[in-house]
């Protein structure tokens, strides 16, 4: 197993509406880790997750993904580097299930456990069904099994559980734990408890601070 | 809605549009039969001055103008949709069409002809320029950008024909009297050159559309999931910019205003063939041509032999369904 760090950020700042939320954020997720960020609805884990990405709300410090400084990661290989979860949008509501896994494949070749993962979070019978149509628990598996099919080394995945049964929730579990045997790393903002339990290190927003939690 | 494979709907549509064709060749103030329209087409000219005539020079022209204008509103509508994330926007809804058929206008105010290459260009800066003061409004608004983009993109499409209008009927110039029927759209000053030009534009449009349709699929899935996958989300919008000005400058520069028929196609190719761009982009271009030859049949024979603008009967199918689609999402929501 690696243990080069997939994402690295010194001296992070986030801010959302010219309010900054967290600062002075100084982590590393290493390859093969599952990381987890916690709190109540609302406090700022989703936009953090989000400024992780490189994508939007990071307003000072250094990203580093694998090694190499985010600016500098060519457009291409962005998207080697991290998967983000989709979120609930008009314009995916009137896309087909099989259409938003297409867009989201690697075209690559898979391991074994990916590919598992995604048959078993979508089922054939929903694959032409429009994305509007399905209810909570399975736009979730959709967005998951993108996430998954994306085959990034860092996967940022925002509450991940939402709507899912207690099956999905075991298979999940066992697909990130896959994942990280595998040399992937895996980190997730939730409110919920159940995820605690696959976690190596879990942290909390506190006080505009990013601490970790003892566990 | 029924349900057909995409490809089933394609060789319908394209049937449909071939007949259409042969509608308009035939149909008219001068009834021709389609023996006489297969020998002026495919044997040498001269057998009959009259309906060579009439087939060359008026109504073949007005056929590829009206394929021309079909693909161009088409074509822009869906670009302007996904590039805006609406799914209202439409170039004559949202100005960007009257700031054209101004363009047009202005070119023969300063004296260039109607169908010059100076009329395009005039044209087509207008719209680009409309395009991005809509642009202000969209994304420089806070929140409810969609409902911001609407109302500014109806001010200004109103101004600008405000400004047309007094152009086109104050100002001593033959030329630009005929403008003002022809800013409600109309195929009757379709000339070999203009239908031409606009064929050659919204093909190289359309082309460009298709080549651009991947980029545009992935947008589909929001705005940082495309950048994540490798889109570069700026790049991409200021290229569907210039692509769907053009588009539309080849439709007005024709045709001038044609209202809905953008939407309308889109509107409905959208619920049978969904939003990937390939498929959408073929089969709106296929229904939009179709209705604009229809709506081209009637408008040469309803009241014949008057001509009407084109746009009434566009504006009358299209109306209803912008209506409709209203009160879906409405209900939907």
């Amino acid at each position: 197993m690696s243990h080069s760090p997939a994402l690295k950020l010194t001296n992070g700042v986030v801010t959302r509406a010219n309010r900054t939320l967290v600062s002075d954020i100084n982590i590393e997720f290493l390859l093969g880790e599952i990381n987890l960020l916690t709190g109540p609805n609302g406090s700022g884990k989703s936009t953090l997750l989000l400024a992780l990405s490189g994508e939007k709300f990071l307003s000072g410090g250094t990203l580093e993904l694998s090694d190499i400084p985010i600016a500098q990661i060519s457009k291409r290989d962005k998207r080697k580097n991290r998967s983000l979860m989709l979120q609930k949008d008009e314009a995916i509501d009137q896309l087909k299930v099989m259409d938003v896994l297409e867009l989201m494949d690697s075209n690559t070749q898979k391991l074994e456990h990916i590919s598992k993962f995604i048959s078993r979070m979508v089922p054939e019978e929903i694959m032409a069904k429009i994305i509007s149509e399905l209810s909570i628990g399975q736009r979730t598996r959709v967005f998951l099994a993108g996430a998954a099919a994306q085959d990034a080394k860092l996967m940022l995945l925002d509450e991940p559980t939402a709507g899912l049964d207690v099956e999905a929730i075991s298979e999940l579990k066992e697909f990130l734990l896959e994942q990280v045997k595998h040399g992937y790393s895996v980190f997730i903002a939730t409110h919920d408890e159940q995820l605690r339990v696959i976690a190596n290190k879990e942290f909390l927003i506190q006080e505009n601070k990013l601490v970790l939690r003892k566990i | 809605m029924i349900k057909l494979k995409p490809g089933i709907l394609i060789a319908i549509l394209s049937l449909l549009v071939a007949g259409a064709i042969v509608a308009n060749l035939s149909f008219g103030a001068y009834q021709l039969s389609l023996s006489q329209i297969w020998q002026s087409l495919f044997s040498s000219r001269g057998t009959d001055a009259i309906s060579d005539s009439v087939l060359l020079d008026i109504r073949l022209p007005r056929i590829i103008l009206g394929l021309a204008i079909g693909i161009a509103l088409a074509g822009s509508t869906s670009l302007m949709q996904t590039s805006m994330r609406n799914v209202l926007a439409d170039p004559a809804l949202l100005g960007l069409a009257a700031a054209s058929a101004l363009g047009v206008v202005v070119a023969l105010v300063f004296g260039f002809d109607f169908g010059s290459f100076a009329a395009f260009v005039f044209a087509l800066i207008f719209t680009v320029v409309a395009f991005l003061l809509l642009l202000v409004g969209h994304f420089g608004g806070r929140k409810a950008a969609s409902q911001n983009t609407l109302i500014i993109g109806v001010a200004l499409g109103s101004l600008f024909l405000g400004v047309l209008g007094i152009l086109a009927t104050t100002l001593d110039n033959p030329q630009l009297r005929s403008m003002a029927l022809w800013s409600f759209g109309s195929l009757s000053l379709a000339t070999q050159t203009t239908a031409n030009v606009s064929l050659v534009a919204s093909l190289a449009g359309l082309l460009l559309a298709w080549l651009l349709a991947p980029k545009l699929d992935l947008l589909l899935l929001g705005e940082k999931a495309a950048s994540l996958l490798g889109v570069e989300t700026r790049k991409i919008r200021m290229f569907a910019l210039l692509l769907i000005s053009l588009l539309v400058t080849a439709a007005v520069f024709g045709a001038g205003v044609i209202a809905f028929l953008g939407l309308f196609s889109v509107t409905i190719a959208r619920m049978l063939v969904g939003p990937r761009h390939r498929l959408l982009l073929i089969t709106s271009a296929l229904f939009s041509v179709l209705t604009i030859l229809v709506c081209d049949l009637l408008a040469r024979t309803v009241a014949a032999p008057l001509d009407l603008p084109i746009g009434f009967f566009t504006s009358l199918i299209g109306a209803p369904v912008l209506i409709t689609i209203l009160l879906r999402s409405k209900s939907e929501s």
